[in-house]
């Protein structure tokens, strides 16, 4: 359970930053509030003092009121001041400071060479045309690659990969289906295909028009859902003519979620058939980032007690787990002589008994060829001869 | 844990101290002018209503009472006008910090469901905000002089995505303007300003910052030879620094007498020119030794003594200045110093960065007769998603090192093929069949083709391999 975001959550954001909370009232509003009090005092007194200012007693009266109001407003003034700043000062102490446990600046150890930062810029301009490319101002491709080009100096090159992706999606969002089922159709992608059709069914209900809605399935979902393979898309579909039959619609709420599941199929579909990455570069290895900065900072408490040092120079000091579909691009081999990865300089070899180990742990026990040696896992025994240099290949 | 590894909730917020530790240092600062401004009218109104409580005494002044009361009524009005506009402020930094805590309930929420597409894309918009700090640090300005409202491609980024609650886009602008005009204009100006509306901070912490920044004022006004203003800028600001530099404010007096002396005489054999220089260095080591850099290191010395004043007039200068602006700036607010964008790049590749990382196999390839397979294998078989392989993402990684990985992470059934190269047996095969379905490749039943090499090799001559 996080207990720093229920302490901020409850504490503080849902009561003891607020007078008030559910009016938004603090004490500084509260001192607004005194402020016009006072001033509406002000107005009455001057009205009495327009009224009765002749009488000379009235005057005096008058005179007390307006000395004893300015001080009344001036104390609760002080009062509430004082009460808005302490709060502040206890919400710094109690919620702020404890997050401040770790300086961020303080893992980074191995710096980025300033000089290369102009590709991070590329790499930049590939994540914001990879996923916003749509957003841009414009309503020709024309206008939307200048609007990249003039804000973000996006390169045409770079955008041009992701403009007809970007069109499809404006026209998915602003209701228009029609382009994204023939891109489907082109590229014979059924289940998307399916699901586009089954939103525009899904849309005609909520719009509450049945009977569309049920010509629409008629036409355009039954031959899919015939199929017998299909029995999975025919659920929903079945579920949508229950709804027709009593006279159900759908929430407006629910087809919009439904429209962005379609577009976020739709780009992933599209980056595939494009031979485009499935995710912006920048943004996995910010994601790896994330995930790696808890062992990062853990490392750094650790360094920091017992005085270790980075140890060594080209390797981090420990593992990150990383989740399987960031960690599985290139075939890892750790020699299990060596305990080291093994590289270009010291490559797998496999034994006789196809077992493999890295070519310095195999110098090592052949002391550099000259004798023969057993295999560390099994019994047979090898020479440098026997053994054959091998490349481990992953594929898709 | 989900499937992700991700950090818990309570992590994620400490990452992210400085979407907490601004609003409350500028909730601090909005009371401050919110007080300031309310102890200015009291005093005000103190005097005013005592000059009241005189003229109610005499019967006599009835109208210039009530005027005076009038007066009262519109102070308080003013103030009451100015006050709730601070109040507004107040509120929308509170709308903020709420707004931030329902960012993290909304991850907390995913996680709890261990819902991995809206954590991915919650991590989507988490890369967006870091993206768009490091834009905003770092984009060129343009200023709306209608609203005196800066912008960048930063801010445009933020505002396209709807971010503007989750990041604190005006202070960090207000640090990459001061920071510009610097770099790149040369104008003290703003950095002048700056200084003087945050002296109690500077002061506490013991800043140098705003006795190098009038320094530097004063040595540019000897640059351009002005040298009355230089003094008079030396007397009413850099004077009471006596006692704390003694030795850069000698040097900087100095100046004012050798400065065209340092300019003119120059020209003479540059290399002894630089021994001594060197020498005097080693002599009077009060500022870097750096070698002096443009208009000045070619004129300035002719001899040893003069030469000390070289630092004083490097333009190198202004990127010191600019670096210790920044570090006071950032901690003022508690944001890091560098950005929070290169730290993440630096600890993710880290985290992704194997060995076979950059080589391409593509380079191994050896061509089939059938382009159409070379083609296939190249776009299909070889090419990797790997993030750091990007050709965008690898210089990057350029001096950064390696993961650190315990166990070895294969494939299944991995078999030899005699030219030493081992696959996953079944995708191996499954490949060979897609070839030969596409009608790229006669293979026999029994047949599999090395993508790489393209030699054809039987299934019987596979050997079983036991990596462990």
């Amino acid at each position: 359970m996080s207990t720093l975001l229920e302490t901020l959550d409850q504490q503080w954001v849902n009561s003891r930053l607020y007078v008030d909370k559910d009016e938004r009232r603090t004490q500084l509003g509260k001192c607004v509030e005194e402020v016009h009090d006072f001033k509406i005092q002000l107005k009455k007194l001057k009205a009495h003092l327009l009224k009765h200012g002749s009488s000379p007693q009235k005057r005096l009266v008058i005179r007390e009121k307006l000395a004893k109001s300015h001080k009344n407003w001036d104390s609760s003034m002080k009062k509430s001041l004082n009460s808005s700043i302490s709060t502040y000062r206890k919400f710094s102490k109690a919620c702020v400071k404890p997050l401040n446990e770790f300086q961020l600046d303080s893992v980074y150890v191995n710096k980025i060479n300033p000089q290369k930062l102009y590709y991070l810029d590329t790499a930049i301009f590939s994540h914001i045309a990879r996923y916003y490319t749509n957003m841009a101002v414009g309503t020709t491709s024309d206008e939307m690659l200048k609007y990249l080009h003039s804000t973000y100096r996006i390169p045409r090159s770079i955008a041009m990969d992701y403009i007809e992706m970007a069109n499809i999606v404006k026209e998915m969002r602003s209701g228009n289906l029609n382009t994204c089922i023939r891109w489907c159709q082109d590229n014979n992608l059924e289940v998307l295909h399916f699901q586009l059709h089954y939103l525009n069914a899904m849309s005609l209900l909520s719009e509450n028009k049945p009977m569309e809605c049920y010509l629409y399935i008629q036409t355009n979902l039954a031959s899919t859902v015939s199929k017998s393979s299909q029995l999975r898309m025919a659920r929903p579909v079945s579920a949508l003519l229950a709804k027709i039959v009593i006279g159900d619609t759908i929430p407006a709420s629910k087809v919009d979620a439904y429209l962005e599941t379609c577009v976020e199929c739709f780009t992933k579909q599209y980056c595939l058939q494009n031979k485009l990455p499935l995710h912006s570069a920048l943004f996995l290895v910010v994601l790896s980032g994330v995930i790696g900065f808890q062992v990062f900072t853990k490392y750094e408490a650790i360094r920091k007690v017992s005085h270790v040092d980075w140890s060594t120079a080209d390797e981090l000091p420990f593992h990150v787990k990383l989740p399987p579909f960031l960690s599985n691009y290139h075939p890892i081999f750790i020699c299990p002589v060596l305990k080291e990865e093994t590289t270009k300089e010291n490559p797998p070899y496999s034994l006789p008994c196809h077992h493999v180990l890295s070519k310095k742990s195999l110098d090592k026990l052949s002391k550099n060829g000259t004798c023969n040696f057993k295999c560390p896992y099994c019994p047979v025994m090898s020479t440098k001869v026997k053994t054959k240099r091998v490349s481990f290949m992953k594929l898709p | 844990m989900t499937s992700l590894n991700e950090p818990n909730v309570d992590f994620h917020l400490k990452l992210n101290q400085q979407q907490f530790n601004i609003p409350s240092e500028l909730l601090k600062r909005n009371w401050d002018k919110f007080n300031n401004l309310y102890t200015s009218y009291s005093v005000e109104l103190q005097g005013q209503f005592a000059t009241l409580n005189t003229l109610l005494e005499d019967p006599n002044k009835d109208e210039q009472s009530i005027e005076k009361l009038n007066d009262i009524i519109n102070t308080v009005n003013i103030l009451q006008k100015r006050l709730s506009q601070l109040h507004d402020n107040e509120l929308t930094i509170l709308e903020r910090i709420e707004k931030r805590v329902e960012y993290f309930k909304q991850f907390e929420r995913f996680k709890y469901d261990s819902n991995t597409d809206k954590l991915l894309k919650w991590y989507r918009s988490y890369t967006d905000l870091l993206i768009a700090d490091y834009l905003v640090r770092h984009g060129s300005n343009s200023i709306d002089h209608k609203n005196k409202i800066a912008s960048n491609s930063g801010i445009e980024f933020i505002k396209t995505r709807g971010l503007e609650d989750l990041i604190d886009y005006e202070v960090l602008i207000e640090a990459n303007q001061i920071s510009m005009e610097l770099i790149e204009n040369k104008n003290l100006r703003p950095l002048l300003e700056w200084i003087e509306n945050n002296s109690a901070h500077l002061t506490e912490k013991g800043s140098h910052l705003q006795f190098q920044a009038l320094l530097q004022e004063y040595i540019e006004l000897v640059r351009c030879s002005d040298y009355k203003a230089a003094i008079r800028c030396f007397q009413t600001h850099l004077a009471h620094f006596a006692n704390i530099y003694p030795k850069e404010l000698k040097l900087a007096a100095g100046i004012l007498a050798f400065f065209k002396s340092c300019l003119n005489n120059g020209r003479d054999d540059e290399v002894t020119n630089e021994q001594k220089l060197f020498h005097a260095y080693f002599r009077k080591q009060m500022y870097r030794p750096h070698p002096l850099s443009s208009i000045s290191s070619s004129n300035v010395v002719h001899n040893a003594e003069l030469c000390r004043y070289g630092p004083l007039l490097d333009h190198e200068r202004w990127e010191s200045l600019n670096k210790m602006f920044l570090h006071e700036f950032y901690s003022l607010y508690k944001i890091s110093y560098h950005d929070p964008l290169l730290i993440y790049i630096s600890l993710g590749i880290s985290s992704l960065k194997t060995k076979d990382c950059g080589h391409t196999i593509s380079a191994q390839l050896i061509p089939h007769e059938n382009p159409e397979v070379n083609e296939y294998i190249k776009s299909n078989v070889v090419n990797t998603d790997c993030p750091v392989c990007n050709h965008d993402i690898f210089p990057l990684s350029e001096n950064l090192p390696f993961a650190h990985h315990i166990q070895s992470s294969l494939f299944e059934n991995p078999v030899m093929l005699p030219n030493g190269n081992i696959y996953d047996s079944e995708k191996l095969i499954s490949l060979s069949r897609k070839l030969n379905k596409m009608g790229y490749t006669k293979l026999k039943e029994n047949q599999v083709m090395d993508p790489i090499d393209k030699s054809i090799y039987a299934t019987t001559d596979f050997i079983k391999m036991y990596p462990t």
